[in-house]
């Protein structure tokens, strides 16, 4: 699903209210609030969001939805979509809430102010929205306003593989991820909790890992020799899509999973595409838009699925 | 097909030649090979059968052997297994004209013995040699020495086509000086790939795997330096060998271990010629890379 949610001012109670339906299944965009401009807000559900309500009275202007593993139908995936520090969006994930005491159990630990998603406080704006049961995806703007402060990263909460041998169905494989860190070289991705290769549980920031692509570190990534980059990256006018893998190795020695196969997310080279524009994957013809993850000198993009 | 092949001392190298031939195109008993061979030192494990069939036994020294894509029975892969002075080399070609000797594209790599797995006529020695329908591979030990480059094997090996320019009609095979690539170089010579412009290009490649950059083997954040402890169990995972040059080809060209079933060990991990079963399979760690402090094997069938 790709919802572009037009907002007309800084409602928080109805801009949470409005990201909350359509993360659970609305599609027609006249169900919205009156704060959302429904003549510029569109909804593309050739996915379907996949999300349902768990609690909606998490807190101010915050809920939190679920959704089952794709191996698992009974053990859910929670994200806490939380407007209660205005003017942010906060997402994070957790392994399960407590919908009567509104709690979490092992919520990821991410919260810079840095990687919050922006509401504008002067007037109208947008809020990108990409989802389906294995992820969500995030992205503020407005006038002069790209994403988090950070380079302009972009919020995920994403399913990934199994790859670790001690994590079994029964077991949480999700983890939110800020984008424009990762791109620099830093521990972008906080999984819900993981096991060291000397078979320790850890959680919070020492859950924390990397994501790069096939043949690129984690550092490597704005790095030509090792990631394409330019305008001229692409194979005979085709953009190569690589796939995202979740690692790190001094932690949990091999990569924890990676989020394309399952969540159809995947990406582009740097400099190589332009934001919103779609593309068309050649391998399997669907069509998918270019999403500014990291705004720099090379801008990174990942590719979700139009829709 | 793995076969630790002994040569006796004085042997020459084109028995040699003719032994290794022999095996890599399906031989399965000792004593069908040469008088050169120490047969009762030699053994071949036969359950992975190669597809390999000689094409052209160009002189003593030089042969050719085909064998079909896993993609297009009609396409075939050429290598060319050569005795030089001072080892054995693998070359690649896209086709071969038996009648002129003649080809297409030929992987870069020379005749130079900076590619070769060397030999010991003097006083004898051995190779290990692994064939399977997509790749061949060579590890010479003789001399008190093991491999070549940085300790490291020869590998002929088809690759998967993760180019989206590179179809089953196309060459998708290389040659890999498995040493000096661990060690960051541009080693692995695809016989001919279409760049990202779509012109047919024999450019030389990088070694790689999931996350970890040509020249990062031994950075613990960015490939594996060890086993995975869980529970009682010590488990590491077989990471999958790409080869890639990102400026040139756009993406990673292809997927070497889905083809051999080669694959690379943990850094620092199994020492070398070590016995293993995965997944119920049988493999052996043989030295990739060794420099002072630092190894990767990688896991090759044992049968």
């Amino acid at each position: 699903m790709r919802a572009e949610y037009h907002y007309t001012t800084n409602t928080y109670a109805d801009i949470a209210s409005d990201i909350q339906a359509i993360l659970t299944g609305e599609t027609d965009k006249n169900n919205l609030s009156a704060t959302c401009d429904k003549t510029n807000t569109f909804i593309i559900s050739t996915v379907a969001a996949g999300w349902q309500i768990h609690d909606a009275s998490a807190g101010t202007n915050t809920f939190v939805v679920k959704a089952p593993h794709i191996d698992a139908p009974t053990n859910y995936k929670y994200a806490i979509i939380d407007l209660s520090q205005n003017p942010y969006i906060k997402l994070h994930a957790c392994e399960s809430w407590d919908e009567i005491g509104h709690t979490p159990t092992n919520k990821t630990v991410n919260g810079s102010t840095s990687e919050y998603q922006r509401i504008n406080t002067a007037g109208a704006g947008i809020i990108h929205i990409f989802a389906s049961e294995r992820f969500i995806a995030l992205v503020g703007e407005y006038t002069g306003v790209w994403g988090g402060t950070e380079a302009g990263t972009v919020s995920l909460v994403v399913e990934y593989s199994r790859g670790a041998p001690w994590n079994p169905t029964t077991y949480p494989s999700f983890a939110f991820i800020k984008t424009a860190t990762g791109y620099s070289g830093n521990l972008a991705v906080y999984p819900i909790k993981g096991k060291t290769r000397a078979g320790v549980e850890v959680t919070g920031t020492n859950a924390q890992a990397y994501f790069t692509t096939i043949g690129v570190s984690y550092n490597n990534i704005r790095t030509d020799a090792y990631f394409p980059t330019g305008v001229d990256a692409a194979i005979e006018g085709n953009t190569p899509y690589f796939p995202i893998f979740l690692y790190r190795p001094v932690n949990y020695a091999i990569p924890l999973g990676q989020i394309s196969t399952i969540c159809d997310i995947w990406m582009a080279p740097m400099g190589l595409l332009t934001n919103k524009a779609t593309d068309t994957n050649s391998d399997n013809s669907n069509e998918y838009v270019a999403i500014m993850t990291y705004n720099s000198t090379y801008d990174g993009h990942f590719l979700f699925r139009n829709g | 097909m793995y076969a630790i092949y002994k040569y006796k001392a004085g042997a020459s190298s084109s028995n040699i030649l003719s032994d290794l031939v022999a095996l890599i195109t399906g031989e399965t008993v000792v004593s069908n090979l040469s008088s050169d061979c120490d047969q009762v030192n030699t053994s071949i494990t036969s359950v992975v059968a190669p597809t390999w069939v000689l094409y052209e036994q160009i002189s003593a020294t030089r042969a050719i052997l085909r064998a079909p894509y896993s993609d297009n029975a009609s396409l075939y892969k050429y290598i060319e297994v050569y005795a030089s002075s001072f080892g054995i080399m693998l070359f690649g070609y896209d086709s071969w004209d038996i009648a002129t000797d003649t080809y297409n594209w030929k992987t870069q790599n020379t005749s130079s013995s900076t590619y070769d797995q060397g030999f010991d006529l003097t006083n004898g020695g051995l190779f290990h040699v692994f064939a399977g329908p997509n790749h061949t591979a060579i590890a010479a030990e003789e001399s008190g020495n093991f491999g070549g480059n940085y300790n490291g094997l020869l590998l002929a090996s088809e690759y998967t086509r993760d180019l989206s320019n590179n179809n089953n009609t196309m060459q998708s095979f290389c040659i890999i000086d498995t040493g000096t690539s661990l060690n960051g170089g541009d080693f692995a010579f695809p016989v001919v790939s279409p760049d990202k412009t779509g012109n047919l290009i024999n450019t030389a490649a990088y070694v790689t795997s999931k996350s970890s950059g040509f020249d990062s083997w031994f950075d613990g954040n960015s490939f594996a330096t060890a086993f995975i402890l869980n529970g009682s169990d010590s488990e590491f995972e077989l990471s999958p060998i790409y080869i890639g040059n990102a400026s040139t080809y756009g993406h990673p060209i292809g997927n070497i271990s889905e083809k051999s079933d080669v694959w690379c060990l943990p850094t620092n991990s199994l020492p070398n010629k070590q016995y293993f079963i995965y997944n119920t399979s049988n493999y052996i760690s043989m030295y990739a890379y060794k420099s002072i402090g630092d190894i990767i094997c990688f896991a090759l069938r044992s049968e």
